[in-house]
């Protein structure tokens, strides 16, 4: 059988009954972006790879409790990778005090200067998309997005960093997903 | 997804003030913990979510694309060689597979006498067209259902686009609100900092000399509070802002940001962690959204903090 040709949610079912080759198509169809994110939110490489593999091997482990009513494979096994990092960043902050101020600078979204493949082509477009739909969000909606996100501060943390009632941070993070939610549904409707 | 351990926790209404911050990875670990045991039970909350990870995932796909190491896949075929799946459920195919094997070998142990096949075939033959009739009636029932299903669906959907509308505008309303109470509260403190005499006003420089900016700091006589008010003040560039900083000896601690409306105009509170009489300078730099332990953006106005004459 060529797995290739199988569906995502195909393949999350025969990974969960310990088919390796249907873990090896989802590692191919997914593992740039799942690395990419990894690197761009832990910033060196060995711990990006380490974050990387776990999530792949979280996803052998535990690919039966997938439920599609909970979303698109897609959606799930990016938020699995998504939530494993900012695992990784937490016990790292715990284990050591961050101070270098490089762990905090801005986050660019435009993409890197190299020749784009077609799926980094997509992905750049994307990228585009994306910081067009923050844009239109208040500064302080789209601080609230980029410390969380992408820093992996909890809205406590966030709080405390910018002096501000939980109730604030809480309010802004769901406003800001909600708009960014829409203006990208608005977006692919045009 | 955070931990291995799940509690049985149940919110006795649905969380959904949770759901963003679960989306964003903000969520402090016992919270999410006891989220994903809700959402595992509530169809409500998990429909919620699917569309604000949506959005989510657009924030995964826009970081800059890099291939993982080729090295990686090995890595993890060899880890999962050592592991199998917490679950091992057939697949549909195999499990038919099997099914109808094993119902092949039973029917060759099964051996008719040559008697009992007309019998056999009446009762089958009633059998077939009474389940025929059944399954008729049945598969009516079942698209009626169906359709009836899809329609609560889609007006379940519209109902909940609804509600979201509006408690996100309920929300907008409440922290606006919120903003002109504190706003309020500043212009009070500001006027009675202004009428006590002890109070020290020190002024802020532009560093470019041919800025209008300028810059007011009226400071309490203990130094424990103070009111920053600018004016002329260009607004700053798309997705930067202004950040107040204390500095003393090479060491800055930030202060917060300052925002200046379509006027140049912009106020703010200070609340230093001690005395700013013990600081030297304060200043006012352009920022990043995200702001580190010390200013990376151009400096635009600055003062040497100098304490009050004895009385």
């Amino acid at each position: 059988m060529d797995y290739r040709n199988l569906e995502d949610q195909e393949l999350i079912y025969r990974t969960a009954a310990g088919e390796k080759d249907a873990l090896e198509v989802i590692y191919t169809r997914y593992s740039s972006s799942v690395y990419s994110l990894a690197r761009y939110m832990l910033r060196i490489e060995a711990i990006a790879e380490e974050a990387t593999q776990e999530v792949f091997l979280n996803l052998w482990l535990k690919a039966a409790s997938y439920n599609p009513s909970r979303g698109e494979p897609r959606a799930w096994i990016m938020s699995i990778a998504h939530h494993k990092i900012i695992d990784v960043i937490r016990s790292r902050r715990r284990a050591t005090a961050v101070t270098d101020p490089k762990e905090y600078e801005t986050l660019d979204l435009l993409p890197s200067g190299q020749t784009p493949t077609d799926e980094e082509a997509v992905r750049c477009l994307e990228g585009e998309r994306v910081r067009r739909a923050l844009d239109k969000l208040p500064l302080a909606q789209q601080q609230v997005i980029l410390l969380s996100y992408y820093n992996g501060l909890s809205q406590s943390e966030i709080a405390a960093r910018l002096g501000q009632p939980l109730g604030t941070v809480k309010t802004r993070a769901r406003l800001a997903l909600q708009k960014l939610r829409v203006e990208l549904e608005q977006d692919d409707i045009e | 997804m955070t931990s291995n351990s799940r509690q049985n926790f149940y919110y006795s209404e649905h969380p959904e003030d949770l759901l963003e911050g679960y989306a964003l990875g903000a969520l402090d670990e016992d919270e999410s913990i006891s989220l994903e045991a809700h959402l595992d039970d509530c169809f409500h909350c998990s429909r919620m979510l699917v569309g604000l990870e949506r959005a989510a995932l657009a924030l995964a796909q826009a970081v800059p694309p890099q291939a993982a190491p080729p090295r990686l896949l090995s890595r993890l075929l060899e880890s999962v060689e050592a592991q199998p799946p917490i679950f091992r459920p057939n697949p549909p195919e195999q499990e038919n597979r099997e099914a109808s094997g094993s119902s092949r070998s039973s029917s060759t142990r099964f051996n008719l006498s040559s008697f009992a096949w007309p019998l056999a075939a009446t009762l089958v033959i009633g059998l077939l067209s009474a389940s025929l009739i059944v399954n008729l009636l049945t598969a009516n029932r079942l698209n009626t259902l169906e359709l009836e299903g899809a329609a609560a669906d889609v007006r379940l959907n519209q109902l909940e686009r609804g509600q979201t509308t509006v408690r996100a505008r309920l929300e907008q309303l409440a922290e606006g609100n919120s903003r002109a109470k504190a706003a309020l509260k500043h212009v009070m403190d500001t006027n009675y900092m202004m009428a006590q005499p002890s109070t020290q006003p020190l002024r802020l420089q532009p560093t470019n000399g041919n800025s209008n900016s300028e810059g007011l700091l009226l400071v309490t006589r203990d130094g424990r509070k103070a009111v920053l008010m600018l004016a002329n003040m260009e607004q700053p560039p798309p997705a930067r802002s202004y950040q107040v900083w204390l500095s003393r000896n090479g060491q800055r601690v930030p202060m917060g940001t300052v925002a200046v409306d379509s006027a140049g105009w912009g106020s703010m509170d200070l609340n230093p962690p001690e005395s700013l009489y013990g600081f030297d300078w304060i200043n006012l730099t352009v920022e990043e959204p995200t702001v580190g332990a010390s200013p990376t953006g151009e400096m635009v106005l600055q003062t040497r903090i100098v304490s009050p004459a004895p009385r």
